[in-house]
């Protein structure tokens, strides 16, 4: 999408120079298709269909919907306006419309749900791309590009022979409905979050190198922790019947994120004494931060301890998200330690930690290792989340066992391995939750500072913030939504159900009115 | 006698492939639990012992794929501990422990029958190898 947004603004800048010939139907048609099918993303992520009553909708969804048919109004003319032997895009709007379109797709990829994964989307971006501040900010977006289109259409009516010109401008004004400026609230916080989601697709491994510096240790610990988010929530060790479900899979992993936890720990501690470099009295708040780790270290380090005594039938512990976090542990400890060789090994042991001076020498390199830390904590909070839930599953299947051959002598069990007994399951569950409980608090305290200072992860915190404001939204009484001119089937609810509703539910009782009603395709 | 003696002599005294495989289980079993005790953030070797213990874990459930592992272990008694206060001197001990394990189990992987019990065994070398790289 940031391609397409550099397009537009180099597009708006050469147009001062361009003639109103290079102004091709096709073209803005395209671009126009592609405008629509952004728009059509946020009505389906809203489950907003035109079949729907305008009362039920907010401001900003009701001006996404007029948006969207102003759009689709435009398209009507231009391609009444396009040329029968077709045409081959040659200007610079033309390029505008792939990337446009590409970014429509990418946000898509999160929701489309391959066969086998959760339903609750494709990646953990999944409910930050439906939520409502990202929806008005790329509704916001949308109509800021209808606007600019609007005006190229406008010069095309200046070439367009006289008897098109006409339309051209039948164009031009569809596209000034659907530009709206004021009707969407949205701050350059909702626009960095927009800009900020990637790809549903994990970034490229960067295999950790012998010799990384601090900018390159960062950048790798961002990539690394986008694809350790994206293999959790992808592990196929969810699914009760999986044969990946391994104990050693999680324990490596475990392991790991202690390690990382405590290299992260130290870090902040390098950091604290830069503080400075951040912002004004952040010292307290990094050292805050690093408490926090330090709690996750002890929780992930238990959770690994516990898990030692349990055994799955897989005994693979290279599994990808353990591959993720051994990444991470090991770019980690590189950054606090200094050395670039670094690993869990003895002989690689910290002796001394970076100094301060070298971590971070000025402000813009200590947001980059803020970030990096922040990135790390939230994505092994990611992973404490996705294990024990993965745990939980194969308990709940009968798949986690213990060697007989750890009883006393005075057990006879005749066969190798025995069900894992409930209370150390209990055992490994109380522990998991721990870990969650301190790697999420130390992802939240990471989260504000990265906020303060503006650091690169600091999208993280927007879409956290973003995500939980959704779920916070009040939610109609029965009574206001009585007041309320709706649908007769929207009123057939039952009070205590419609007031329990949450904006989920909401936007699924909105999917199932637009279902039950007559098929009128929006398109 | 400590139960690293013993652990020892138990590994050196196996001959024959359930043996070993059991004297390697037990070690695993105790190299695990020790290098879990040890792992303690303000000493040095923090990260090596936790990755041992991983190691170790792993190698204790890849000689228990193998069936020919005997269903009891002479050492499920026995204490897990190891008498030994400096973190470092742990470390070779119990690297010393895993280098002999992995010894044995190289000789086992030519005594052993299936090609998957072939794989557990050669499983257990690569971890009792793993020990070895990161305590010694």
């Amino acid at each position: 999408m940031r391609d397409a947004t550099r397009r537009l603004a180099a597009a708006e800048t050469a147009s001062a120079s361009r003639t109103a010939d290079d102004i091709v139907a096709d073209d803005l048609c395209s671009l126009v298709t592609a405008l629509i099918s952004l728009s059509e993303h946020v009505l389906d992520s809203r489950g907003i269909g035109m079949d729907i009553a305008l009362t039920a909708l907010d401001p900003w969804e009701r001006a996404a919907l007029s948006m969207h048919q102003s759009l689709r109004l435009a398209r009507r003319f231009l391609l009444g306006l396009s040329k029968p032997d077709g045409h081959a895009p040659t200007t610079l709007l033309a390029a505008i419309a792939t990337p446009l379109q590409a970014a429509g797709d990418l946000l898509g990829t999160h929701r489309k749900r391959p066969a086998g994964q959760p339903a609750a989307g494709c990646s953990p971006w999944a409910q930050v791309v439906s939520c409502t501040i990202v929806s008005q900010a790329l509704t916001a977006e949308i109509g800021r590009w209808s606007g600019l289109v609007a005006l190229w259409a406008l010069w095309g009516s200046q070439s367009a022979p006289p008897h098109l010109a006409g339309d051209f401008l039948a164009v031009s004004r569809c596209l000034q409905t659907a530009h709206a400026p004021d009707a969407i609230p949205v701050t350059t916080d909702d626009r960095d979050l927009l800009y900020g989601i990637p790809d549903a697709y994990p970034p490229e491994r960067i295999p950790p190198g012998d010799n990384e510096s601090v900018a390159e240790l960062c950048t790798g610990i961002a990539v690394t922790a986008e694809r350790l988010r994206l293999a959790a929530f992808l592990a196929p060790d969810h699914a009760a019947w999986s044969p990946s479900v391994s104990a050693r899979g999680w324990e490596r992993s475990a392991r790991a994120a202690a390690i990382a936890s405590h290299t992260a720990g130290q870090t902040l501690q390098t950091l604290s004494k830069q503080a400075d470099m951040l912002g004004p009295a952040l010292d307290a708040a990094v050292r805050a931060a690093d408490a926090r780790l330090i709690t996750a270290r002890d929780t992930w380090l238990s959770t690994a301890q516990t898990l030692h005594a349990i055994t799955t039938e897989s005994a693979n512990s290279l599994t990808r998200t353990a591959v993720e976090a051994q990444d991470l542990m090991l770019r980690l400890g590189r950054l606090a330690s200094g050395n670039p060789r670094w690993t869990p090994a003895k002989q690689d042991q910290i002796t001394e930690q970076r100094v301060s001076q070298e971590l971070a020498p000025d402000a813009a390199t200590a947001r980059a290792v803020l970030a990096a830390v922040h990135q790390a904590a939230d994505a092994l909070a990611v992973l404490a989340d996705r294990d024990l839930a993965a745990v939980a599953n194969a308990d709940a299947a009968g798949r986690l066992y213990v060697p007989t051959r750890q009883l006393p002598l005075k057990y006879d069990v005749p066969r190798p391995y025995g069900p894992a007994p409930s209370e150390r399951v209990a055992e490994l569950k109380t522990a998991y939750a721990s870990t969650i409980s301190a790697a999420h608090t130390a992802t939240e305290h990471l989260a504000d500072i990265a906020t303060t200072t503006h650091a690169p992860s600091r999208v993280l915190a927007l879409a956290r913030h973003a995500t939980s404001a959704d779920q916070d939204q009040p939610t109609p009484t029965a009574a206001q939504l009585a007041a309320q001119d709706r649908p007769k089937r929207a009123t057939e609810l039952p009070a205590s159900q419609t007031t329990a509703m949450n904006p989920d539910q909401q936007q699924a009782r909105r999917r199932s009115q637009a279902s039950s009603a007559p098929a009128r395709d929006r398109r | 006698v400590s139960s690293t003696q013993a652990i020892t002599k138990h590994l050196n005294d196996a001959d024959g492939i359930a043996a070993i495989l059991g004297a390697c289980w037990d070690a695993f079993e105790y190299i695990g639990h020790v290098a879990d005790t040890y792992a303690q953030p303000e000493s040095d070797p923090f990260a090596a012992f936790v990755f041992a213990a991983c190691a170790a874990s792993e190698g204790r459930d890849a000689v228990g794929r193998v069936p020919a592992l005997p269903a009891r272990s002479a050492n499920a008694d026995r204490s897990m501990t190891l008498d030994e206060t400096e973190p470092d001197t742990a470390a070779r001990i119990l690297a010393a422990l895993a280098a002999q394990a992995k010894t044995k189990l190289a000789a086992a992987a030519s005594l052993s029958g299936g090609r998957a019990e072939r794989r557990a065994v050669l499983d257990a070398v690569r971890c009792a190898a793993e020990i070895v790289d990161l305590l010694g």
